[in-house]
């Protein structure tokens, strides 16, 4: 009798402790599909998230370009506005992007002899082309506060009570910026010169 | 019959999968065109609101015939302020097409009628009431900016204008072409 069960004992199968090593085939595979399924939800939830995030991100860009960045109306600091009076445009001769360079060599070319537009440089960083054309550098808290309300604007027109009528990222083309300051100033386009762009 | 349970549960989570792959594939087209999502930005929306008042009411001249522009606007609105240079890219293009520019205000006050000074006489400004502007052109807020022909209402863009919306309204003032709905 003692013999038996010791045998009984040795032939009983080894139970396997990992709850892995117990399941069937089928176990197994329904297991690996699971977490395959699991993780293709998570998959495509991410995926969404990142579709949704990158299409408000160009919404965004585009809301952003639809703002100027000088509010209407805001009142220039005495550095912005190097005319002293009359309706005038002012465009940053630094601060440029390589791509932009040339562009705004070509306006600085064109405007040279133009009494109501005025170039400033807040950094000694710019084009030499542009950067001659800017004798007016200023400096100091006025300079400062120009640069924090300014912030991306490369050009701006200032009204005769020094306050921001327009203002825009880009570099803008001659023959734009003479279109905008003459609407600005009220002036027959008939008897304005229009620069070549 | 426990074998069954496992293979249905298998074809089960097989069938997950396969919509997981099928919905990845429309989410990778969303991710593509989200540029274009972009360039949809503050389209506006159709409209073909007629107005319908009578000839002295200062808005009236928005229904006179022909081609006009109408700028809803508020002297103290700030996305008025941001917008106003899209208005005034606007003005300076219709100087030479000759379209009729016309600036509407939900106030009767000074600040709102010197608003529009430096664009001069391009610029008819109109002031009156929240409760009108809501009732004759649908204009729920400021800025909006309304493309109007022959006394009806075609498009209404709400909020600052977006460059895919300043190309749709300079292509009205330039060329009187209406955008696709």
């Amino acid at each position: 009798m003692r013999t038996r069960s010791a045998h009984a004992v040795l032939a009983a199968p080894a139970r396997p402790r990992l709850l892995v090593a117990r399941l069937t085939g089928e176990q197994f595979a329904v297991l690996l599909l699971g977490l395959l399924a699991m993780a293709a939800v998570l998959g495509l939830r991410g995926m969404e998230r990142l579709a949704d995030a990158r299409t408000r991100h160009f919404q965004a860009l585009a809301r952003q370009a639809a703002v100027s960045p000088l509010p209407y109306g805001a009142l220039i600091p005495a550095a912005g506005r190097p005319r002293p009076e009359g309706v005038h445009a002012v465009v940053r001769a630094d601060a440029v992007a390589r791509a932009d360079e040339e562009a705004l060599c070509v306006l600085a070319r064109h405007t040279a002899a133009s009494r109501d537009v005025a170039w400033v440089a807040l950094s000694g960083r710019g084009p030499a082309c542009a950067m001659v054309a800017a004798p007016v550098r200023p400096a100091g808290a006025s300079a400062d506060s120009l640069r924090r309300l300014a912030g991306a604007a490369r050009w701006w027109i200032v009204g005769a009570d020094g306050r921001a009528l327009y203002s825009r990222r880009e570099v803008p083309r001659p023959a734009e910026l003479r279109r905008l300051l003459d609407a600005l100033k009220g002036a027959d386009e008939e008897t304005m010169p229009v620069l070549a762009p | 019959m426990m074998r069954h349970a496992w293979k249905a549960a298998a074809l089960l989570l097989a069938a997950v999968i396969a919509l997981c792959a099928w919905r990845a594939v429309g989410t990778v087209r969303a991710l593509a065109r989200a540029p274009a999502a972009g360039e949809r930005t503050g389209l506006g929306s159709a409209a073909d609101r007629v107005l319908s008042l009578p000839r002295d009411h200062p808005l009236g001249r928005i229904a006179l015939p022909g081609r006009a522009v109408v700028f809803a606007y508020s002297p103290d609105c700030a996305v008025c302020h941001a917008n106003m240079a899209n208005w005034i890219d606007i003005a300076s293009h219709a100087r030479a097409s000759g379209m009729r520019l016309i600036a509407a205000a939900p106030v009767q006050t000074e600040d709102a009628r010197r608003y529009w000074e430096p664009l001069g006489e391009s610029v008819d400004v109109i002031l009156s009431d929240t409760a009108m502007l809501a009732r004759v052109l649908g204009v729920g807020g400021t800025p909006a900016t309304l493309l109007v022909h022959d006394g009806v209402v075609r498009r209404v863009y709400d909020g600052a204008l977006t460059p895919a919306a300043r190309r749709q309204v300079m292509g009205f003032v330039a060329r009187g072409v209406l955008p696709d709905s």
